[in-house]
């Protein structure tokens, strides 16, 4: 009885007869001897053959047709993905030539950010003279006590020239020192416009 | 398209007249569908147990294959090709079916649930009748777990090799050998008392 687990792993082989001749002198031994395999492989057996007789079925008359007009819909509404053209050689050009178009995007983009921050920093590229200085009055309905400002937009250069100073620094109406011109601002900072007036771009 | 192929349709093999498709020739396609068809149809038809259900998964099946003609390479064998992509169609249905068994079953009320038909219903005094029988086995070959019902069916109702289905299920030889095993196992333990009145 020992050996039923191996002889049970055989039973397809069996049914297949697939097994090696010495296999199967021992697997013919084992049956004679255990009432319960015997009856496991005599099941397998007749199990195979019944399904090998199940009825075959056919498909509707109308398969066909039904199959035509799917193609005929499916053709107008689905485009065939670019990925599958026929040859491997022609989705490797398609995928080098996104991948180059991808790139000149990225260097365009990085290219037009640089431009943009070097005029930013160029300190005569915006001056104060340029900034059309209109009276407060003119926009009763800004807050007069404080405007935030984005510092991207008005550069450190131009603090002086607007009164501006750091949050929490003394205030003085001396020159800023070169050191705190080139202090780094905060991304976003809260600034004192000078009084009575709006800065317009 | 329903006229019997001639002999020289017949000698071309799977692989030549999907070659053929590839290049244009509708007619191909056609031949395609019609060796195909039966074949597929029975092999949906005995995992998911739905005549209905498996003529729409074998319709899908041949729409992919006219749609991803291009995506087959002459490498694999044609019979491979078709029967993973049924394959892998026909478990999406079951998956699909199994939520809204899920789901309609959450709905019914406690009395609705008492007139599910039990399996107990079909006497063993039936069992002589063939009909039934072969209702009986769809039953219990429906009751194998999807990785079980898959390989039995493939192996003894489609006679395919076990090289040919380790291809298509993409499980190692050893694998697909062992799940048959199991599967006939349980099968004929569940139908022996119908092997026997039919003695």
């Amino acid at each position: 009885m020992k050996n039923c687990e191996r002889f049970v792993g055989l039973l397809s082989d069996y049914a297949d007869s697939t097994m090696a001749p010495v296999e199967k002198s021992e697997f013919a031994a084992h049956l004679k001897e255990c009432a319960e395999c015997r009856s496991a492989a005599e099941g397998v057996v007749n199990l195979r053959r019944s399904l090998r007789r199940l009825p075959a079925l056919q498909t509707s008359q109308d398969f066909e047709t039904i199959l035509r007009t799917r193609i005929k819909l499916d053709r107008r509404t689905h485009v065939a993905p670019i990925w599958n053209m026929r040859y491997a050689g022609s989705r490797r050009v398609v995928s080098y030539s996104a991948a180059a178009a991808l790139a000149v995007v990225c260097v365009f983009y990085l290219w037009q950010r640089l431009s943009a921050d070097a005029l930013s920093t160029t300190p005569s590229s915006l001056t104060v003279s340029q900034m059309q200085i209109v009276p407060n009055q003119a926009l009763p309905s800004v807050s007069p006590a404080k405007i935030l400002y984005t510092l991207d937009k008005i550069t450190p250069q131009l603090w002086p020239n607007l009164g501006i100073t750091r949050k929490g620094a003394a205030r003085s109406s001396s020159p800023v020192s070169k050191d705190s011109v080139q202090a780094k601002p905060p991304a976003r900072t809260e600034v004192t416009p000078v009084s009575h007036q709006v800065i317009t771009f | 398209m329903a006229e019997p192929l001639r002999k020289s349709e017949t000698q071309i093999s799977d692989e030549d007249l999907i070659e053929k498709f590839q290049r244009g020739d509708i007619y191909a396609y056609e031949l395609i569908v019609k060796r195909y068809k039966d074949q597929l149809l029975n092999f949906v038809y005995r995992f998911l147990g739905n005549h209905e259900e498996a003529e729409d998964v074998v319709q899908e099946t041949f729409l992919r294959v006219y749609r991803n003609r291009h995506a087959y390479q002459r490498v694999a064998k044609f019979s491979t090709w078709i029967y993973t992509i049924a394959g892998n169609l026909a478990r999406t249905e079951l998956r699909r079916r199994n939520r809204r068994r899920i789901f309609s079953l959450s709905s019914m009320g406690v009395e609705d649930k008492e007139y599910e038909i039990s399996d107990d219903m079909l006497s063993p005094e039936r069992h002589t009748n063939t009909v039934l029988s072969e209702e009986i086995i769809q039953k219990e070959i429906n009751k194998l777990s999807p990785k079980f019902r898959e390989v039995i069916i493939l192996r003894d109702i489609q006679e395919l090799s076990y090289e040919e289905i380790s291809k298509i299920i993409r499980v190692p030889i050893g694998t697909v050998k062992s799940r048959v095993n199991r599967a006939r196992l349980r099968l004929q333990s569940r139908l022996k008392h119908l092997f026997e009145k039919s003695k």
